[in-house]
């Protein structure tokens, strides 16, 4: 899934997160975050953001996740949705189960 | 009590809607600026009265309020939310708040990054790391020794004014950053205003024109709502875009000298210039202050008589003799 433009989802409320997410044509994924918990889920935070890009193919961005504490799905949830916002695509929901 | 509340988006352009935002606002003894777009609200639920807010003009969001009853819920967060996603989809997604710089533990926590602050305002941005990759796409290479010098211009159009002060630049340095303002408010758009300068300044080889970025700060889009009355807003402006000049564009770049024309006339770009003769100083820059470039006939050249004289204000005076053939085409074309 190639992104045409820049996009985000999500909110900087309590239990969530927001993710911005930016073009990168040809320069891979370059994943930063900022969190009150960066120490112990920073890590987690990323390879989450990297592998749910990847579920939905999408190999070159600049993501910024500003996290308020999100559960993991939140997370990916907010990930895939500013990905599909960035490419401009429709989500097919037929593809979850 | 718990009061409830829900979110009403305010249309600025309604009248009735822009003086109600404007009175919260006075409330808070916040300005409501003229310019705004877009305004996320909450109003409580029994009075329908507003009980916070959040503003946003373009790439810049301001006019931030939220009332006593409602602090400590985090309403502010929601709002930047509100804000953030409008102004993506508007198409905008490098964002700015100036604010007081009290306020920078409160955006900070809602994903913007400082980027300089004096004793009277803040400005942030929606990124990390902002100005440290806006130098690093001007920057060229130069020996250690070099002596590097910029200047920053609105050139609205390029005259012969502007010719004259980045031909002494060129010749009192090794290698001139030559910044162009970067915004569309002026008669002429930053595209055309860049190509002039880069084609007026072809013949000088180490001068480096670039687009400003948005760390060259125009009094065109600095936001004033936070400012008291009789606060002096240009200077509090200046003394942010040079502190931003001093401690994130300068430095990296290795810039220790800084061209600018005297300013006779115009009050706001001679309270600058004070402000930069004091300010850059203090940081290891020079600044060379040069004499305003006369015609032939004695007239001060500057942007403004060109634009008047465009406007057909002045029959008296020849357009020819105050710019360049670059720029006289180009505005012959445009009529």
């Amino acid at each position: 899934m190639e992104l045409k433009k820049p996009a985000v989802a999500g909110t900087v409320e309590s239990c969530d997160c927001q993710v911005s997410i930016f073009p990168n044509p040809g320069q891979g994924l370059d994943v930063s975050v900022e969190s009150n918990v960066k120490a112990i889920f920073g890590d987690s935070i990323i390879e989450s953001t990297k592998d749910e890009l990847a579920k939905h193919g999408v190999k070159d961005a600049i993501v910024q996740i500003n996290d308020k504490g999100a559960f993991d799905w939140i997370i990916r949830a907010r990930v895939a949705c500013a990905a599909y916002r960035a490419a401009e695509q429709k989500f097919n929901w037929k593809e979850v189960e | 009590m718990d009061i409830s509340y829900s979110r009403r988006d305010i249309n600025p352009q309604l009248s009735f809607e822009r003086q109600e935002l404007a009175a919260f606002l006075d409330r808070h003894h916040l300005r409501c600026d003229d310019d705004i777009e877009f305004a996320a609200a909450f109003v409580d639920d029994d009075t329908d009265e507003i009980l916070g807010c959040g503003c946003c003009s373009g790439n810049i969001l301001k006019c931030f309020a939220v009332d006593e009853k409602l602090r400590g819920q985090n309403l502010m967060g929601q709002i930047i939310s509100i804000l953030v996603n409008n102004r993506f989809a508007a198409g905008y997604s490098r964002l700015f708040v100036y604010t007081k710089p009290e306020n920078q533990t409160l955006f900070g926590g809602a994903g913007f990054f400082t980027v300089a602050a004096t004793d009277r305002v803040a400005m942030m941005e929606n990124r990390p790391k902002g100005p440290e990759s806006f130098v690093a796409s001007v920057k060229r290479e130069a020996p250690e020794d070099a002596l590097i010098g910029a200047a920053v211009m609105n050139c609205n159009p390029f005259t012969l004014g502007h010719r004259h002060l980045v031909e002494y630049a060129a010749a009192n340095c090794d290698l001139l950053y030559l910044f162009v303002v970067e915004e569309d408010r002026s008669v002429f758009p930053f595209s055309d205003r860049l190509r002039l300068v880069q084609e007026g300044t072809a013949d000088l080889p180490n001068v480096h024109v670039c687009a400003g970025g948005p760390y060259m700060i125009s009094s065109a889009t600095f936001p004033t709502y936070f400012l008291k009355k009789d606060d002096d807003a240009v200077a509090i402006q200046a003394k942010l875009d040079l502190t931003i000049f001093a401690e994130k564009i300068a430095p990296p770049l290795n810039i220790r000298r800084r061209f600018v024309g005297q300013e006779p006339v115009c009050p706001v770009t001679s309270k600058y210039n004070g402000v930069m003769k004091q300010l850059l100083p203090e940081h290891g820059i020079e600044v060379c202050e040069i004499p305003r470039k006369e015609t032939e006939a004695g007239i001060v050249i500057s942007a403004s008589t060109v634009r008047e004289c465009l406007d057909g204000k002045r029959p008296d005076l020849d357009l020819r003799a105050f710019v360049p053939e670059t720029t006289y085409s180009y505005l012959m074309q445009r009529k």
